[in-house]
């Protein structure tokens, strides 16, 4: 199975509340300082359990997704990685994890989220490569578990499949043990490039 | 069931198919208004009906009133978009929300659809309350409007459009809709419906009603005013700076294009009065006044000669595609040649031409604003780029 179009989603938690619509003028601040890297931002934040709020990039885009019930940073590959799979994963989730560091830290946000790295969603976006069928999970968690093992140092995982048929093909990531951000991403290895591309 | 902005996700929908499996076979609607329609839900079923949406957190109780806003996508995904629909459409569901127990029952059965642009697909020209997106020149920056256009008929298969009353900034839409509401409330006569107000009391009236709204603050007391909702960036098509003087400078071309709404509104009211062939006219002459306008930024001592402002408009504007629109081409431009050709010969104008005329005529002079603005940013560009030369010469 050729992984494309991969979503990673990390979780938030939240030490104080923040509406949705804050992240409006973060992301557009976003825009304003990265000199055509990103290009809009979409407001879903009326919708119940919906996108939340978007931010678009030509290759890819991040959000603050509340898909699910659970809030979170949500970064959606668009454009088509080449290499093996590995390779899109790591760079994939390098990516998505240099994003998620880069707003944890904004200063507008004053800490009061931050997002879990220990638990995550991997979800792939693409029903013609990969359908909901029983063989595309024996491939995908074939590509994730070398992967996440990396990821974590080795440390020991589970691994939960989506239940219902009729959504993406979709796995839920979760250390049994505690991990930082530095972890993962000593142990991805994968360039980024700093913009938050992928090179 | 309503849809907020009309938007579902994967997963409501999702959960409305298994809505619709449990209560009405397999069938349900999309409507017009961006909602979802189930028929046949039995009366028995209704409360475990309501759960079920309730649960997926679709349902709100506001469907068809109006807290149910319906929006294009305007500036959100739209090339056409001139003024963000969703944005104000979200901002007055919010507003209308919080109120809709207070709001009188007349008032909650209106309807409210908002266009980005004069493409109305938004739909919000048979809307009691529509509004279509607009830009306007204030103290030298672009500020988003929107047309408040009243009185348009949903029923009845969209039996009656509404007519353009006023240009109001975006920021100031939502005290509009509370002003309007509120005086239809105070000066509707018995059951009295709102097209048949807005008919009786005139759109003088609520043109005046409008007329403090019209007015914004300097971009140096409150600049949110100068961006559009949901939006921080400036609304501009470039950096516009002030002027280096304290006094503000109106150019001909404003001081004309200003005139020629007036010119276009007094056509309106002779319309009303049942003067279509007066009507006509008049809203020629206030196309007129405006391509005048425009031609006195590149030829100020153009005559007052119908022949010469045509000639000159043509060729200055119409030849040149200056003013041009990227998707309708010279289609507003032709509006013009058309009503000129529609006078000249002197052709007998029933209401529903009428009708027509004024509202191609309106479309004219927005258009010219549009250009209007589009030179003058080009220009003052090339003065900022100009100057930044020489200083670093």
């Amino acid at each position: 199975m050729e992984l494309q179009k991969i979503e990673i989603k990390f979780f938030a938690v939240e030490r104080e509340p923040v509406p949705l619509t804050a992240f409006i003028d973060l992301f557009h601040g976003w825009i304003q300082a990265s000199d055509g890297v990103y290009h809009d931002v979409a407001d879903y934040s009326h919708m119940h359990q919906g996108p939340g709020i978007v931010l678009v990039a030509p290759d890819f885009y991040v959000s603050i997704d509340e898909t699910g019930g659970r809030r979170g940073f949500l970064f959606s590959q668009k454009a088509r990685l080449e290499g093996s799979n590995q390779e899109r994963l790591a760079r994939v989730f390098q990516t998505a994890l240099e994003n998620c560091r880069r707003l944890q830290a904004e200063p507008a946000l004053q800490r009061k989220i931050e997002f879990r790295f220990d638990e995550f969603e991997i979800t792939l976006n693409d029903r013609l490569l990969a359908p909901n069928t029983d063989e595309s999970y024996l491939e995908f968690k074939a590509e994730i578990e070398p992967f996440v093992g990396r990821l974590f140092g080795g440390a020991p995982i589970s691994l939960q499949q989506e239940s219902d048929a009729r959504r993406r093909v979709r796995l839920r990531i979760q250390a049994m043990a505690p991990v930082d951000l530095a972890a993962p991403l000593s142990h991805v290895g994968s360039k980024a490039n700093g913009r938050g591309n992928i090179d | 069931m309503t849809l907020p902005l009309g938007d579902a996700s994967a997963d409501q929908l999702r959960a409305l198919a298994d809505i619709a499996r449990r209560f009405v076979k397999d069938t349900l609607r999309t409507t017009v208004e961006q909602n979802i329609l189930f028929r046949w839900v039995s009366e028995a079923d209704l409360p475990e009906f309501y759960q079920a949406i309730k649960a997926i957190g679709l349902g709100a109780a506001d469907a068809a009133t109006i807290v149910d806003v319906t929006a294009c996508p305007g500036t959100d995904t739209c090339k056409l978009g001139i003024a963000s629909s969703r944005g104000l459409a979200r901002e007055l569901r919010y507003r209308l929300g919080e109120k809709s127990l207070e709001l009188d029952a007349a008032v909650k059965n209106l309807r409210i659809k908002v266009s980005g642009c004069f493409n109305s697909c938004g739909q919000h020209h048979v809307a009691d309350i529509g509004f279509y997106g607009i830009n306007r020149n204030v103290k030298g920056f672009q500020v988003p409007h929107f047309q408040v256009v009243l009185g348009g008929k949903f029923h009845d298969n969209a039996g009656e459009y509404g007519v353009p009353i006023a240009a109001v900034p975006s920021k100031r839409i939502p005290e509009a809709v509370l002003s309007i509401t509120e005086y239809y409330v105070r000066q509707r006569v018995k059951d009295e419906r709102f097209q048949d107000f807005v008919a009786r009391i005139g759109k003088k009236a609520i043109k005046d009603l409008l007329e403090d709204l019209t007015k914004i603050p300097a971009p140096d007391v409150d600049r949110s005013y100068y961006t559009d909702w949901g939006d921080p960036r400036e609304f501009t098509l470039a950096d516009m700076g002030v002027g280096e003087c304290a006094g503000e400078v109106v150019s001909q071309a404003e001081f004309a294009l200003a005139a020629s709404e007036r010119e276009l509104f007094e056509a309106q009211l002779l319309l009303d009065g049942g003067r279509s062939q007066d009507a006509v006219k008049a809203a020629y002459a206030a196309m007129l006044h405006a391509a005048q306008g425009l031609v006195k930024s590149q030829n100020p001592a153009v005559s007052d000669g119908e022949n010469e402002i045509v000639a000159e408009f043509t060729r200055r504007f119409y030849d040149t595609q200056l003013f041009w629109d990227k998707y309708a081409g010279g289609k507003f431009a032709e509006y013009f040649f058309k009503a000129r050709e529609f006078v000249r010969d002197g052709k007998a104008a029933d209401a529903d031409r009428a009708v027509q005329l004024l509202q191609e005529a309106q479309l004219f002079i927005d258009a010219a604003h549009g250009c209007h603005n589009r030179l003058r940013a080009t220009v003052e560009t090339a003065v900022k780029i100009e100057n930044a030369a020489q200083a670093s010469a």
